[in-house]
């Protein structure tokens, strides 16, 4: 490691005050204008911004941020069930429309056509509660919604392996 | 010393995994104000300094989890800090606080020039500023936490090998920048 290397890597502590130069590494420094700008430069780093934060009041600061950790903490379970639900009931709805298309057979052996895909009772819908039925339906109510259409099921893609077979076990009544 | 300031970082961290409000009232006393000096030295307005520390101090204690000891916790505080600090630029993006891309920085020895160290100082941040992020960070660890460069790696994700390089790319482009 060169000269220069080792008095770079020790400016951050000299400045800082937890070490001192040697006599050789002084001599050094009178000599190098590399490291001399260097270390000037290292100087005015360790002391800029000193002032910043001394209006800090920890406690006062301890509280608000501690509020907002339990504000986040309480509102995150409601939010990943109700979109785990709403998203699980939405790719069930979409596979009642692409199993018909894909597999005629099948959709004929469940009873279910493109036209009655809404009227197909999900037992997975008897757990959801008024307000979550009630986003289902809004988005089935959606005029974007065509369940004639060829549909694209990104929903689908959004599902691990377990939530895929639980919408196949629904569509089967298993 | 007192006894409390002799707790270390790790310990108080379990402490309020605990339940202690007064161990993270500890550990926000003890790292607020370089979190402020970090971000004020990252080219954070002083203006949004209060919001910004708060932000980084929630975001910590959010997540207090994901800190498992192998950063210092106040090289992990710094690491947030930078991240929200990038998140508020992106979000303000189009309006000027002071921007992380190139602003002028006025020439030395120019006419309208004042070579006192408070305007030497004001030409180190924004020069400062205006690093790529991750220099930016090793450079401001290294000088003003002190961290050597495997604290640094921990902290930032990356290895010492490579915040050494960070480092001496960034006091490169600065020592040009305050020469």
């Amino acid at each position: 490691m060169s000269t220069c290397t080792q008095l770079s890597d020790f400016m951050p502590a000299v400045a800082q005050g937890r070490q001192r130069w040697t006599p050789d590494q002084q001599a050094h420094l009178q000599d190098c204008d590399d490291c001399a700008a260097e270390w000037r430069l290292v100087q005015l780093a360790a002391t800029l911004g000193a002032g910043e934060g001394e209006a800090v009041d920890a406690n006062a600061l301890t509280r608000t941020v501690l509020a907002r950790v339990r504000t986040a903490r309480a509102a995150r379970p409601t939010r990943w069930r109700t979109a785990w639900l709403a998203g699980s009931v939405a790719a069930a709805v979409v596979a009642l429309v692409l199993i018909p298309r894909l597999h005629p057979s099948r959709g004929a052996r469940l009873g279910v056509t493109v036209a009655s895909a809404t009227r197909f009772e999900l037992p997975v819908l008897d757990a959801l509660s008024a307000s979550q039925l009630q986003s289902v339906l809004d988005r089935l109510d959606d005029p974007d919604f065509d369940a004639s259409a060829d549909v694209e099921a990104p929903e689908l893609d959004a599902l691990d392996s377990t939530g895929l077979q639980m919408v196949l076990s629904t569509l089967e009544g298993t | 010393m007192s006894a409390t300031e002799l707790e270390s970082d790790a310990d108080l961290v379990r402490a309020y995994q605990a339940g202690s409000e007064q161990a993270a009232t500890m550990l926000v006393d003890r790292h607020a104000r370089a979190v402020a000096r970090h971000l004020y030295c990252s080219g954070a307005d002083r203006s949004d300094l209060d919001d910004l520390v708060q932000e980084t101090l929630f975001r910590a204690f959010r997540n207090i989890e994901s800190w498992r000891g192998e950063a210092g916790f106040r090289g992990w505080l710094c690491a947030i800090a930078g991240n929200a600090l990038r998140d508020e630029v992106r979000r303000r993006r189009g309006r000027v606080i002071l921007p992380l891309e190139a602003q002028p920085i006025p020439a030395p020895g120019g006419p309208a020039a004042d070579l006192t160290m408070r305007d030497t100082a004001e030409r180190l941040r924004r020069a400062i500023a205006q690093l790529p992020r991750l220099q930016r960070e090793v450079f401001l660890l290294r000088t003003q936490e002190g961290l050597d460069y495997s604290a640094i790696a921990a902290a930032l994700g990356t290895t010492s090998g490579a915040a050494r390089v960070h480092y001496h790319q960034a006091t490169r482009r600065l020592k040009d920048a305050i020469r």
